[in-house]
C-alpha cells in the first residue's frame, strides 16, 4: 500500500487519544493523513493510560499497580510513596517511551502501602510499580 | 563480537537463535508476552522482556514497547527471526535511528524486494528468468492474444488488482480467451474496483525451489543449495521440506544459485536471504520473488552444507568477513523438515489450543528437533500453530525419508490436537517416497480422501 506507514497512523491516533487531541495531522515524504476525533468526555485526570489489567489480587489482599507498557518510570507530582491516599484515575506515574512521557492512572482509590521502583527505573509491560491498600 | 542481542520474535526460532548466541557468548534478550511467559524462549534467555498482554499487535507487533526493550536491555543489535517485523524496512530504519543493529539485510535491500513488481525488474535487469508476460496492464482481449501468441498457451489472465484466486482464469487456446477476458476482467472489477488485466504464462506443475544465499558487508554473497518447498497446504504454506531437490541437474542448481546471487547483489544486499523460484518438469526456472529474512526451513541448508546461519547472520552483522567462498561450499547428504503444527486434521486443520498433557519427542542419530513446547506448556489461540520441526538427514533420499517416518511414528503429543497424523500419512505416500510431486501434490493427497 502506497503512502505513509499504517503503523505510524495507529501511533499517531493512540497518542492523540490518550492525551485528548482534538485533531491529528501527519505529514511525511510519503503523503499527508489528517484526522478529528471525536471528543470523548473526559476530566484533565483522566487522560493517561490506566495501569495494565490486574488478573488476580496478589495473596495479601493488596491490590498490584502494574506498568501498562515498557519504558522508563519517573514519579508524578506529588510523588508516588507509601502512606499516600490516591483516588482512582489520578496520575501516579509517569513511563517515557520514545520521547513520550506517558501518565499511569491509578486503577482502584486507596492507600498505597509499597513502591517498587525508583524515579529513572527501567520497567516492563506489566511490571508491579507500586501495591495498594483498596478502600473497599 | 556483538556482547548483546535481543530476539524480535518468539517460539522455535527465538529458541533458535537464543542458542546460537549462547554458543558464541553473547548475552540474549527474549521479548515475551503475558500469554507466552512460559514459552521456552522466555526461559532460556540471558534476560526477558514481557512487552504485552496476549495479541500480537499488543505484544510482538508492538512498535514502541519493542523499540524500548531494545533501548532498556542495551542490546547493540537485534534479530528479527522471521514474521513479525524481520521484512519492516520501517523497523530496520527505526533501529538505526536508535543506533541499533538489525540482524539482516538494509531497510533500502528490504524494501526494494518488499514490492513484488519491483523486485521483478530487479530479476530481469539481473538476467534472471522471470515467468514470462505482458508488461504491466493489457489494454483489450485484442492485445491479451498478441502477447498469448508470443508466450505461447496455455496463459493466465490475472487481475492486477488481485488475490485470493479470484479474477484468474487459465485459457488453454485463442478461441477461448475472448470469453474468459470478459467473465475474469468483469470479476476483477467486481472485487476489486479494477478490471485491469495481465497476462503470465502458466508453469504447469511446477515445483517450488529456492535457493539460499547470505553476503557480508564487503561484497563477497555465497549461496548455499537449494531447498524443495513443494509440498504445500491448500494456502500455500510450506508442511514440508528438503534440501537438496535430489533431481536437480547440477547444471540448472549452479545456474540458479548464481542468477540469485546476482539478484541479491543487485539491491546491494548483505546477510542472509532467500530467492524463490518456480521450476517446470523441464527443469527451466522462474524468479518468485525475494524472503528478506531468514527462513522457517533454514534448518535443511545448515544439515546438508555444515553452515550454521544464524551464527554466521551474526557474525556477519558484526562486519566480519564470509569465512568461505562459493567453491569450498559442499552438499553432503539429504535433509528433511517436517513443521509440525497445532491443527486438528479431522476438523479441516482447525486450530486446537490448550495444555499440552504429553510430549514425548522423537531423537536418535539425525534427528534434530527445533521447538519451544514441552508437556505442561499451554497452546494460546494468539499466534502461529506452529509448535515444532523436525529436521531429518541421512546420507540419501530415501534413507532420510524412512528416518522420517520414524520419527513421526514415534512423537506423540497429548493435550491438543497436531497435524502429526496426516503428515504420517502424507509422508508414507508412495509418490512422495519416491519424490514424484509439484505443488500440487497436497491438494491432489487430500481430493484422495487422505484429509
Amino acid at each position: 500500500m502506497p503512502g505513509i506507514e499504517s503503523e505510524l497512523i495507529k501511533h499517531a491516533l493512540s497518542v492523540a487519544r490518550q492525551r485528548g487531541f482534538a485533531e491529528v495531522e501527519i505529514e511525511t515524504e510519503a503523503g499527508r493523513f489528517s484526522a478529528s476525533l471525536e471528543k470523548v468526555k473526559k476530566t484533565p485526570a483522566q487522560v493517561g493510560q490506566e495501569a495494565a489489567p490486574q488478573k488476580e489480587k496478589a495473596s495479601n489482599g493488596l491490590f498490584d499497580i502494574k506498568a501498562p507498557l515498557v519504558g522508563y518510570y519517573s514519579q508524578a507530582m506529588p510523588g508516588l510513596a507509601s502512606g499516600i491516599t490516591v483516588a482512582k484515575g489520578d496520575v501516579i506515574a509517569s513511563i517515557s517511551a520514545l520521547g513520550l512521557a506517558n501518565d499511569v492512572e491509578s486503577p482502584q482509590e486507596g492507600e498505597i502501602v509499597e513502591v517498587l521502583v525508583a524515579d529513572g527505573d527501567p520497567v516492563m509491560y506489566g511490571q508491579v510499580i507500586a501495591r495498594m491498600k483498596v478502600n473497599k | 563480537m556483538l556482547q548483546k542481542v535481543l530476539i524480535a520474535n518468539r517460539g522455535e526460532i527465538a529458541c533458535r537463535v537464543i542458542r546460537a548466541c549462547r554458543e558464541m557468548g553473547i548475552r540474549s534478550v527474549a521479548v515475551y508476552s503475558e500469554a507466552d511467559a512460559d514459552s521456552l524462549h522466555a526461559l532460556i534467555a540471558d534476560e526477558a522482556i514481557c512487552v504485552g498482554a496476549g495479541s500480537n499487535s499488543d505484544s510482538y507487533l508492538n512498535l514502541a514497547n519493542i523499540l524500548m526493550a531494545v533501548q532498556i536491555s542495551g542490546a547493540e543489535a537485534v534479530h528479527p527471526g522471521y514474521g513479525y517485523f524481520s521484512e519492516r524496512s520501517n523497523f530496520a530504519e527505526a533501529l538505526r535511528s536508535l543506533n541499533v543493529g538489525f540482524i539482516g539485510p538494509t531497510a533500502e535491500a528490504i524494501e526494494a524486494m518488499g514490492d513484488k513488481a519491483k523486485a521483478k525488474e530487479a530479476a530481469i535487469r539481473s538476467k534472471c528468468p522471470v515467468v514470462p508476460g505482458s508488461k504491466g496492464p493489457v489494454p483489450s482481449d485484442t492485445d491479451a492474444l498478441k502477447v498469448a501468441e508470443e508466450i505461447g498457451y496455455p496463459i493466465l489472465l490475472k487481475a492486477v488488482a488481485g488475490g485470493g484466486g479470484r479474477g484468474i482464469r487459465r485459457v488453454d487456446s485463442p478461441t477461448e480467451l475472448s470469453g474468459l477476458w470478459k467473465t475474469a476482467s468483469a470479476e476483477a472489477q467486481a472485487s476489486f474496483g479494477s478490471g485491469e488485466m495481465l497476462v503470465e504464462k502458466l508453469v504447469e506443475h511446477p515445483r517450488h525451489v529456492e535457493i539460499q544465499i547470505i553476503g557480508d558487508q564487503h561484497g563477497n554473497m555465497v549461496y548455499l543449495g537449494e531447498r524443495e518447498c513443494s509440498i504445500q497446504n491448500l494456502r500455500h504454506q510450506k508442511i514440508v521440506e528438503e534440501a537438496p531437490y535430489s533431481g536437480l541437474p547440477p547444471r540448472v542448481r549452479k545456474a540458479m544459485g548464481e542468477a540469485a546471487v546476482r539478484v541479491a547483489k543487485s539491491v546491494g544486499y548483505t546477510n542472509a536471504g532467500t530467492v524463490e523460484f518456480l521450476v517446470d518438469k523441464d527443469f527451466h526456472y522462474y524468479f518468485l520473488e525475494m524472503n528478506t529474512r531468514l527462513q522457517v526451513e533454514h534448518p535443511i541448508t545448515e544439515e546438508i552444507t555444515g553452515v550454521d546461519l544464524v551464527k554466521l547472520m551474526l557474525k556477519v552483522a558484526n562486519g566480519e568477513r564470509l569465512p568461505m567462498k562459493q567453491a569450498d561450499v559442499e552438499i553432503k547428504g539429504h535433509s528433511i523438515e517436517a513443521r509440525i503444527t497445532a491443527q486438528d486434521p479431522d476438523k479441516d486443520f482447525a486450530p486446537s489450543t490448550g495444555c499440552i498433557t504429553m510430549w514425548r519427542q522423537p531423537g536418535g542419530k539425525g534427528v534434530r528437533m527445533e521447538t519451544h513446547c514441552y508437556a505442561g506448556y499451554s497452546v494460546s489461540p494468539y499466534y502461529d500453530p506452529m509448535l515444532a520441526k523436525i529436521i531429518v538427514t541421512a546420507s540419501t533420499r530415501l534413507e532420510a525419508v524412512k528416518k522420517l517416518q520414524t520419527a513421526l511414528y514415534e512423537f506423540e503429543v497429548a493435550g491438543i490436537a497436531t497435524n502429526i497424523p496426516f503428515l504420517r500419512r502424507l509422508v508414507a505416500h508412495p509418490k512422495y517416497v519416491e519424490g514424484d510431486f509439484h505443488t500440487g501434490f497436497v491438494p491432489a493427497f487430500l481430493q484422495e480422501g487422505h484429509g
